[in-house]
């Protein structure tokens, strides 16, 4: 009795897995054939012709490198600035009671509550008036907005399970501030500070409204570029540019797990 | 001497906040602050004192209420879908780890790792009406052109924008569910078991009040970017009726300041949306958020 009801459930739960595992792979499998195909359009289920040209073309224009360089420079800015402001907050935080921590978090955290629109247009008219007005370092600036939160939970996490006493320890054996800081601290917080970092950039590198209105159309990032692409552009140029936004954030992803599992005992 | 290794005392403490609390509080609130001055019409090139004509054209528009409840339902729509699926998978997974568990794990990163317009595009590519779904029915002989096949994206109803909004988000969600649902859940939910509570039980009364914690802000953050994302609107949604977040700024990007003031009128009512949404769910699930003082 118990088991005839059971198999029912059993095939149902798989149904659901395999559909959400679909939705969640099937799009992606998509952009990517779309990526490496030529003239693929309705009713084709498979691309008739598998090519690079297409991507290497998109690839090759100095529009498309020149999209990717501003957003490397911008993401990795922003991975610099928040680990040199995140530090020493993270530091003193690590240190505090669970409560402090909680309203510190919330306070940095409120901005991700608000819709990202009015936001970004916020920001926008606020830096009309610095010199930082459509400038990569708006941008920067901007993009500490969201990512600021995560750099100062994530090294938090990172100074609470380091050991401060072996930090005490070079301190009293006469190592310098540099080499307690080299020696001691780093490798023991290697592992969580790349995933720190990596997450940092993910975030930077995703954004599209943020860099479009603080940059004021002086930053132009490859999501921009497969924006303007949508209107009219062809499938293969989209999919190549969907690729190129997406890669880069994927493999600070990929970094990030690689860190975590490495470093996870710690 | 070794008061620069030592935890820093109080002073030292507020000095290391302080550029954080600057940049991310300071930022955000002059933003917050130019906008609500901009949608009463002071800004800067414009003369004359408050009005209220932004808010008086905005909500006098024929399209408006059409466009914030499209908005609005397709906010609390994503968001239901969201974090109940979430909820579901992080209970799923307070059960020993299946086989699958790391494979599933690491899609779910993969999902949250894609920036939201391509997984837009993405969606687009693969279930519009001449998308790679419609194809495969075409080509079961289902339907014989892609009109036939039912408007999944840039449809009426939002649904594209909401599953958007569910793909991308249940990944998400369930990542802030899974620190707080760790050993000591784990055990209370056991010792549930062994007193005879149902599944049904177990989810309401032990596991829902244990992550109540992560997962009300994390549904707060999916309502408030559901409600206020441009991306998957733009490309998933339609012109009719068309979601705030694209009128607010298509308004912004308008040369006049009349229109900008619009805009910032639009996102003052996203805004205030958020908060009573808040205010709201705040008020049904306090009873969570805040324990009894005490060893817990």
């Amino acid at each position: 009795m118990r088991a005839a009801t059971r198999a029912p459930v059993r095939a149902g739960s798989f149904a659901v897995q395999l559909i959400a595992v679909s939705v969640l792979v099937l799009p992606l499998l998509v952009v990517t054939l779309q990526a490496v195909s030529r003239g693929w359009f309705y009713p084709d289920v498979l691309p008739r012709e598998l090519t690079f040209d297409p991507a290497g073309e998109v690839l090759g224009r100095r529009r498309t490198l020149a999209a990717l360089a501003d957003g490397l420079a911008v993401g990795a800015s922003v991975t610099v600035v928040a680990f040199i402001v995140g530090w020493p907050a993270a530091r003193v935080l690590a240190g505090r009671s669970l409560r402090a921590r909680g309203l510190v978090f919330g306070v940095l955290f409120l901005p991700s509550l608000l819709p990202a629109v009015g936001l970004a247009m916020g920001v926008n008219i606020v830096l009309l008036h610095t010199p930082l007005r459509s400038s990569m370092g708006g941008v920067v600036v901007a993009h500490l907005v969201p990512t600021l939160p995560y750099a100062v939970a994530l090294l938090t996490a990172v100074f609470v399970r380091t050991d401060v006493d072996q930090e005490r320890q070079a301190a009293v054996l006469g190592a310098s501030p540099w080499q307690r800081f080299r020696m001691v601290t780093l490798p023991a917080a290697a592992g969580g500070l790349a995933v720190a970092a990596a997450l940092v950039f993910l975030v930077s590198w995703s954004q599209y409204l943020l860099t479009l209105l603080a940059g004021g159309g002086q930053v132009v990032t490859i999501t921009m570029l497969l924006f303007s692409a949508l209107s009219g552009g062809n499938p293969t140029t989209i999919a190549v540019l969907a690729l190129c936004a997406a890669l880069p954030s994927v493999g600070a992803l990929a970094v990030a797990s690689v860190c975590l599992r490495e470093g996870g005992g710690r | 001497m070794s008061s620069g290794v030592a935890r820093s005392g109080h002073r030292g403490g507020l000095l290391g906040l302080a550029p954080v609390v600057l940049i991310v509080g300071g930022l955000s609130a002059a933003a917050l602050l130019a906008g609500l001055l901009a949608s009463v019409g002071i800004q800067a090139g414009r003369t004359g004192g408050p009005s209220l004509d932004a808010y008086r054209a905005v909500l006098g528009h024929p399209g408006f209420a059409t466009s914030y409840g499209f908005s609005v339902l397709v906010a609390s729509v994503g968001t239901a879908v969201a974090v109940s699926g979430a909820l579901l998978i992080g209970f799923r997974w307070t059960r020993p780890s299946g086989r699958w568990r790391t494979a599933k794990l690491g899609l779910l990163q993969l999902n949250l790792s894609v920036p939201h317009l391509v997984w837009a595009v993405a969606l687009l590519a693969t279930f519009s009406a001449s998308g790679w779904v419609a194809r495969v029915v075409t080509g079961l002989g289902l339907i014989d052109r892609p009109a036939q096949f039912p408007a999944l994206i840039n449809d009426r109803w939002g649904i594209g924008i909401i599953a958007h909004v569910v793909s991308k988000e249940i990944p998400f969600i369930v990542m802030t569910l899974l620190p707080v649902s760790g050993r000591s859940t784990r055990a209370q939910l056991e010792q549930a078991t062994v007193l005879g509570a149902s599944a049904g039980d177990r989810f309401l009364h032990v596991y829902l009040p244990a992550v109540a914690p992560a997962v009300v802000p994390a549904g707060l953050a999916v309502f408030a970017f559901s409600l206020g994302a441009f991306e998957p609107a733009a490309v998933l949604g339609v012109e009719n009726p068309r979601s705030l977040a694209v009128v607010a700024l298509d308004r912004f990007r308008a040369p006049d300041l009349a229109a900008r003031a619009e805009a910032f009128a639009i996102s003052t009512v996203l805004l205030a949306t958020c908060l009573v949404a808040g205010a709201l769910v705040w008020s049904l699930t306090r009873r969570w958020l805040v324990r009894p003082a005490g060893p817990s």
